[in-house]
Order: structure tokens, then C-alpha cells, then sequence
């Protein structure tokens, strides 16, 4: 697990990453998700209509509040509505569609809670929130007010210096001293924040022959912005949950950590994500910070490809075979 | 190309494993090997199952599946044992085993059919051929999705047969999941936000 690689980037963004997580954590441990949005990061761009355009392009939204869960102040910090399992709506309320007023997000974090940083799109198609109406137009750049150790990160994590960064790149840049990502964590992350975007770096073409260019996973600016807030706000949670300090959360403490990042996940299902993501093989029923990632983006993941296909917010969705396994299947093999 | 489990190391030990060729009262109970078992498969089974305990885990199969040429990645076996027990305890019994053994057999034979240069890796137009074969309809999207992700490195993305089984698997359960949720009349499958986590996990998290 120690990272060889003694780039200055590395103890950068630890160090960032540390730093910001302390700063939040010496002001109490409970209910911080009342914290306003640090500053430097220039939010200020509250909820805004444009939000949850197409895949879900939420930045704004996320960078509402830098928890990820967008509750009002006076929410718990659980938000999520009154019963999540007794619920009739399965993932407690539906997010705010564009051009909803923001007071919807009273209620739950739910589908919008989601580990912050929008779900998969984000895209080019981005969203007008970022202060420029031109912001569209624009594939990815760092958004207006992004904080400059951000920037500064990315530039350090793009070693090729290509304006893009790639699987090994983050890989990379992720890992510290006491703290490694796998591969297959990172391409989650990625497929997370590039989603359908990926196409529009490279378009693959595939001839029976021979294959002629391969879909290669990149983050921009933006898509990497996102990732970083994102981590920071599972870190956070993460923190919260484990109490002990013990480096690792348990079932009905990764149920609570979900259920704050707004996934209501039942209990066979939330048996599965531990069996699968313990390192002991069972036997602590606890799993540590890089599986917890893994298991947020796995549940966000498979959340928001779900909720594309619930329009109607009825809690059920239909497929056809090939959209199930193209649905399904990234996720299988990140 | 090695066989798989087709004939397994052979063991010095099996005529000391009483020969039983099957149970008659299989169907009566839990897990027995049925009737008329072959019985390289039931020594298969028992050399398989070095702690004597009756079944099957996930590691004891990974073993006596890698002795061969072709390694398999727990995640292939935790794939299997998923699909060929329905559940997600990883253990496997006599049935479900003899079940695994005849599909292993099966895949293998049409590996090696369909890799025609015999490199070892099945590519992408071979691979199309392959799952009609297996009586799987992949449309072509999904196809390019399972090579690409499969196989990022080369210039021309092949699976080797650890990653073939796992994709065999994949798209074999994902499918039963699908129809299972299927409507004869509209040819689409609907889940409820529950049943989609709960049949798309195991795969996802094998």
C-alpha cells in the first residue's frame, strides 16, 4: 500500500486533502454538513435550474455544499425523507428536475446526494451554473473560482502534460503513503465522471478485422475537479461514520454513510457490498476507505443509471436487453 | 491448449474414494452427485475438496481450476460460483459442481473451436461467432463494450480464456436476470429500484 513515488504532487494533494478535512474536523465531528462551502472555492452558485440537465451535469449542485448532500440547515445531517424504507418512493424523494424551484431539495439529499459531483454526464453539454453562459460551449475548463490548488493538482497529476488526464495518471496522483486506489477503483471513478462522455474524446471504430482506436477513459478540467470534491466529500463521510478510528466503517455504519450520501440500500444488498468489499474475507464485516469509495461509486453508479430509466420516479424501470447489459456491464468490467 | 478441468490431475488417490457413481436418492436431497455422474468429475470433487468438508469454496476451486495452462481470477470463480449456486455464499456442492464441470467442458470446446490461429485468445470476430454457438444473442454494442473493457491494451483486443468464461458468465446470467423481468408482450424487462441493485450486484461485486 506505501506509493514509491515521492512526487511532490502527491504530498501536495495529501497534504490539501488533510489539510481541508482537518479544518472541517476540528469544528466538530456532528452535523457538519450545516458547514458553508469553504472558501476560495468560489460557489456561490447555489441551485441552479440548469442543474440535472440530461445525465445529471450537477457540479453546481454539488457545490452547493461541498457534503454532497444538499440539505438546508436545518435538516439532519441524514436528511433523507421521513421513512427511506417505508417509503413509496424507493430512493426517497426524486431529485429536482431542471427548472424545479431548489426548495425540492428540502426534503432529501436522495438521488442528487449522491457522493456530490454529479452523476455520469457533466458533460460538454455542461450547464449554465458556472457563471459563464458560454460555459457550454466549452469541453472542459476549470469552472470560474475553482480553487487553485485544484488546478495546480491537475497539472501536477497530467505528467504528460497532455490537458488530460488518464487512468495511470490518477492512479497515481491518488495514491499516497498510506493510501492506494486499484485500477479498477480508479476506472470506476472515471465512468462515473465521464459517463456517456468518453465518446467525444475518442471515437472508437471497430472493423471486423481489426480494431481501429480504442474508447479510452480521460478526465479534463472539470471532470477532474469533480472527482477531487467528490473524494473529498466521501473522505469526509467516511471519517464521520468511523468512529473508532479504526480505519474501517461497518455494515450498519456503511448503511448510514449511504443513506447520508442519499441511497436508501436494503440489507441483503448492503450484506453484499461488505462481503464483497471486506478485506478480511468475511471475517471483520468492515470495510476500509478505498473499498468504501468503490462501494459509493458502485451504488451511485448503478443509481443514477437506474434513475435514467425512471423517468416517472415510480421506483421501477424498463429495459431492453441490450440497454440492461450496456447499463449493466461497465460496471462489471472497469 | 491444456485442458481445463476436462481431466483433472490425476490423483493418486482415487481408488481410495469409494466409488460412487451417482446417488439414486439425489433428487431427495440437498446436494448429491445425480445419477449416472462420470466419475472422473466426482473424484474431481473430492480432490477439489481438500478440507473434507462436503463443499466446495472459493479458493479450493480457484486452485484445482488453476492448475493448468489457463489461470483463473477469483473474480471468474466467484462468477461462477454464482451462477451455478444462485447464491452468494460460495460454496458449491456436489450438483452444482457436476453442473460447473459439464459447462466448463462445454466453453472450452468452443474456445478452442473458435480460436482458430490457436493463440490462446479469441478476438473480436471470432468472439461474435463464439456466442451464437453458446446460444447467446449479443447484439454488437455490447460486444465492443465486453472486448473493450475486456482487453484495453492491445491494438487488437482478444480474451484470454479466464476472461472469456468470465464474459460467458456475465452475459449468460445478466441475460436470465433480464428475462426473468421480462414481458412477452413489450420485450422489456422492468425492475423495481431493489430487484435491479440486488440481480446486478453479485456480478458487479464478484
Amino acid at each position: 500500500m506505501s506509493c514509491k513515488n515521492k512526487s511532490p504532487f502527491i504530498n501536495s494533494l495529501t497534504h490539501f486533502i488533510l489539510h481541508h478535512q482537518l479544518s472541517t474536523t476540528m469544528s466538530g465531528y456532528n452535523n457538519n454538513n450545516n458547514n458553508p462551502p469553504p472558501h476560495g472555492y468560489g460557489y456561490g452558485y447555489g441551485y441552479t435550474a440548469g442543474s440535472g440537465a440530461g445525465a445529471g451535469a450537477a457540479p453546481p449542485t454539488y457545490a452547493a455544499s461541498p457534503y454532497g448532500a444538499p440539505p438546508p440547515p436545518t435538516a439532519s445531517p441524514y436528511a433523507p425523507a421521513p421513512s427511506p424504507y417505508g417509503a413509496p418512493q424507493p430512493y426517497s424523494q426524486p431529485p429536482s428536475r431542471p427548472g424545479d424551484k431548489p426548495h425540492k431539495h428540502e426534503s432529501a439529499p436522495s438521488y442528487h446526494g449522491g457522493g456530490g459531483g454529479g452523476g455520469g454526464g457533466g458533460g460538454g453539454g455542461g450547464v449554465g451554473g458556472y457563471g459563464s453562459p458560454f460555459a457550454a460551449l466549452v469541453p472542459s475548463t476549470f469552472p470560474p473560482g475553482t480553487d487553485p490548488s485544484v488546478v495546480a493538482c491537475f497539472q501536477i497529476a497530467d505528467q504528460d502534460g497532455s490537458g488530460l488526464i488518464d487512468d495511470k495518471e490518477l492512479q497515481r496522483a491518488l495514491s499516497s503513503y498510506n493510501q492506494s486506489f486499484s485500477l479498477r477503483t480508479v476506472h470506476l471513478l472515471m465512468y462515473t465522471f465521464t459517463g456517456s462522455n468518453t465518446r467525444k474524446i475518442v471515437k472508437p471504430t471497430i472493423n471486423c478485422s481489426e480494431w481501429q482506436g480504442t474508447q479510452i477513459l480521460k478526465l479534463g478540467p472539470k471532470e477532474f475537479t469533480q472527482v477531487f470534491y467528490s473524494l473529498q466529500n466521501w473522505r469526509a463521510i467516511f471519517e464521520r461514520f468511523d468512529r473508532d478510528r479504526s480505519g474501517r466503517i461497518d455494515a450498519s455504519e456503511l448503511q448510514e454513510a449511504l443513506l447520508s450520501l442519499g441511497y436508501t440500500v436494503s440489507p441483503v444488498v448492503l450484506d453484499l457490498l461488505v462481503s464483497k468489499f471486506d478485506k478480511t474475507g468475511g471475517k471483520s464485516k468492515a470495510i476500509e476507505y478505498d473499498n468504501f469509495i468503490e462501494c459509493c461509486l458502485t451504488v451511485k453508479g448503478l443509481t443514477d443509471k437506474f434513475k435514467e430509466k425512471d423517468t416517472n420516479y415510480s421506483g421501477s424501470a424498463n429495459f431492453t436487453y441490450e440497454s440492461f447489459m450496456l447499463t449493466v456491464l461497465p460496471f462489471l468490467i472497469a | 491448449m491444456a485442458g481445463i478441468v476436462a481431466s483433472p490431475n490425476p490423483t493418486p488417490f482415487g481408488s481410495l474414494f469409494p466409488g460412487s457413481n451417482g446417488n439414486p436418492f439425489a433428487s431427495l436431497l440437498p446436494s448429491s452427485f445425480p445419477p449416472g455422474t462420470p466419475q472422473h468429475i466426482v473424484d474431481a470433487f473430492r480432490y477439489s475438496d481438500k478440507d473434507g468438508n462436503g463443499f466446495i469454496d472459493d479458493q479450493e476451486l480457484k486452485a484445482v481450476l488453476s492448475t493448468c495452462n489457463h489461470g483463473f481470477s477469483l473474480r471468474t470463480i466467484h462468477l461462477l460460483m454464482y451462477s451455478f449456486t444462485a447464491t452468494n455464499t460460495r460454496l458449491m456442492g456436489p450438483k452444482e459442481f457436476t453442473q460447473m464441470f459439464t459447462s466448463l467442458q462445454q466453453w472450452r470446446d468452443v474456445f478452442e473451436k473458435n480460436d482458430r490461429d490457436r493463440n490462446g485468445k479469441i478476438e473480436f470476430h471470432e468472439l461474435q461467432q463464439t456466442f451464437q454457438t453458446l446460444g447467446f444473442n449479443v447484439p454488437k454494442a455490447v460486444l465492443k463494450l465486453l472486448l473493450l473493457k475486456f482487453d484495453r491494451t492491445g491494438k487488437t483486443p482478444a480474451l484470454d480464456y479466464d476472461k472469456f468464461i468470465e464474459c460467458c458468465i456475465s452475459v449468460k446470467g445478466l441475460a436470465n436476470k433480464f428475462k426473468e423481468n421480462e414481458s412477452a408482450a413489450t420485450g422489456q424487462a422492468t425492475f423495481s429500484y431493489e430487484s435491479f441493485l440486488f440481480s446486478v450486484m453479485p456480478f458487479v461485486l464478484a
